[in-house]
């Protein structure tokens, strides 16, 4: 799933960024729910880890946070042009739906409480990890995505 | 953390892979990416709009707190002359008019201050039916004048060079041009260095500020930069750059600001003028007041049973008690102080919010809040004993 975190430190640049670009845009996609906003998100963060690329000691959980944090800046944006972006195209069938569903209701939470979700379950961070990820406590984070999956659970069988 | 079992939350990493997996990500990627000039342009107008409203709401935190002391009327007994106890009747019409008398002359003395007054009066009378006083002219009092100061050495010493007078007068007719006719008068006078008429106070009641002391004007700018502060933010949070959670606890300060301002600053002006009568009453009384003499006093006076009706008052002026009740207040006084420190709260988490501080630093920012909070906290006994000792004299 593209974890940055355990990684050794790296030195150059574009090895990283070829390295995380597709795990990174997934993850945004995701959170955000729309393709292009995850592309803007994720284009946005490695833009700001390049720019402190010489002073960033670890390179994953920022680019980490930084995504979220785009994320949350787009997520707060009204307006914003809905582009489409092209998704695979697969056969008809429950597990489907159940994906779609699951989508839509990670849409309707609060923003924190999807990214935790996310960050979580598809990214398989620590609560600590995710706390830093969202720039909350750690002791917040449980909860968080305690309620956040009361709501999801209608959906998991 | 969560009570899902352990296949509900495989199913979930199962679900979110699947979907994120159908998200077509063509290669080759695009380039790197670089910073493009709209959003520094945007952080910049960012940092302008958030500069912008810290600095209004800066000026309106300044205008609050700019309030000068209470300027004494040369007379109160308004109601008296006009015939009517009604407060809306007294002040309707009338314009307020504040006269600043020569640095360094006798006039900064009580009895320089009753002369140059009967002066002011006799040009107002001149003008014969044209104005007339709407309060009826009286000295100002040896107490009223140390209570102005606060009688202590540190404001005894910062003591400007020049005496305001403020009195109030209902023009008969053509308002504009009778009242400018008596500033120019006025200001003719020998000793008199200018005339600032109140018209906030003069639009009607106004009874929050008896004293005309401009607490109308400075609310008013206060509300205007507020609002202008308020109105940018909202702007922001329109563009989807401000959380609204923001705004909204910024429009709590703010509005909370206002009201304590309008409402308490005049009780704490209240507050500070009864407390040299309170030290004379004790004076007269010879021990020390308690709680029950003192509501024995007060209802005495009330009564008008004060002179001969208990033996233990007999030497304490029964006007000083009355003073001390009409200055006093039973009003329940806030600190001053917590309002422009909700401004610095809010600033500080402005701060946190938007600059990109590190977990460290956005610690030290809350601790900072909750010593601030704190001490807010432990003021208000403090504060609620000096209001008491005003009140009941128990200390």
């Amino acid at each position: 799933m593209g974890n940055t975190e355990g990684t050794p430190a790296w030195t150059n640049f574009d090895d990283f960024y070829r390295a995380e670009y597709e795990s990174q845009i997934r993850r945004a996609f995701l959170i955000l729910g729309n393709g292009a906003d995850a592309a803007d998100a994720v284009s946005d963060a490695f833009a700001s880890v390049l720019e402190r690329w010489d002073d960033i000691f670890e390179a994953g959980p920022y680019l980490i946070r930084c995504v979220v944090n785009s994320c949350r800046d787009l997520s707060r944006r009204r307006n914003r042009p809905n582009t489409e972006w092209p998704l695979m195209p697969v056969a008809e069938s429950a597990s489907i739906d159940a994906e779609i569903e699951m989508a839509d209701l990670l849409a309707s939470l609060p923003f924190r409480q999807s990214a935790a979700i996310v960050l979580r379950y598809y990214g398989g961070l620590t609560e600590s990890e995710i706390a830093e990820a969202l720039g909350c406590r750690p002791g917040s984070v449980g909860p968080t995505i305690h309620r956040a999956l009361k709501k999801l659970r209608e959906v998991l069988p | 953390m969560s009570r899902l079992t352990e296949q509900q939350e495989d199913r979930l990493r199962e679900l979110l892979a699947g979907r994120a997996d159908r998200l077509h990500v063509p290669e080759p990627y695009p380039p790197v990416p670089m910073r493009v000039e709209g959003v520094a342009s945007g952080s910049r107008s960012m940092i302008l709009a958030i500069a912008a409203v810290i600095a209004l709401l800066a000026f309106g935190s300044f205008r609050l707190l700019a309030a000068g002391p209470p300027v004494p009327s040369v007379g109160v007994d308004a109601a008296a002359e006009q015939g009517s106890s009604d407060p809306e009747q007294r002040w309707e019409g009338s314009v307020g008019l504040l006269v600043f008398t020569t640095p360094g002359s006798a006039s900064n003395t009580v009895s320089g201050i009753n002369t140059k007054a009967d002066e002011i009066i006799g040009q107002v009378d001149a003008l014969g039916a044209s104005m007339r006083f709407v309060q009826t002219r009286r000295n100002i009092t040896e107490q009223e004048f140390n209570a102005f100061w606060a009688g202590s050495p540190e404001v005894e010493a910062d003591r400007p060079t020049t005496w305001p007078v403020s009195f109030r007068v209902r023009p008969d007719s053509n308002s504009d041009s009778d009242v400018a006719a008596l500033v120019s008068e006025l200001t003719a006078i020998d000793g008199v260095v200018r005339v600032e008429p109140y018209p906030g106070c003069g639009d009607g009641p106004s009874l929050v500020t008896p004293d005309c002391d401009g607490s109308d004007r400075r609310i008013r700018d206060f509300a205007i930069a507020a609002g202008a502060a308020l109105a940018i933010l909202a702007v922001l949070v329109r563009a989807g750059r401000l959380p609204l959670r923001i705004l909204v606890a910024i429009s709590f300060v703010v509005v909370s600001a206002g009201l304590v301002f309008a409402v308490v600053r005049p009780v704490g002006v209240q507050l500070d003028r009864a407390a040299p009568a309170v030290a004379e009453i004790r004076s007269q009384f010879g021990s020390d007041l308690s709680c029950e003499q003192w509501y024995d006093l007060e209802a005495d006076t009330r009564r008008g049973h004060l002179d001969g009706a208990d033996p233990r008052f007999e030497n304490i002026d029964p006007g000083l008690v009355k003073t001390a009740i009409d200055d006093g207040t039973d009003i329940y006084l806030w600190p001053l102080w917590v309002v422009p420190a909700l401004f610095a709260i809010t600033i500080m988490l402005a701060i946190a919010w938007f600059l990109p501080l590190t977990q460290r630093w956005k610690v030290v920012i809350r601790i900072a809040i909750a010593v601030v909070v704190l001490a807010g906290v432990v003021s208000l006994p403090i504060d609620f004993r000096t209001d008491r000792a005003v009140q009941c004299m128990s200390e």
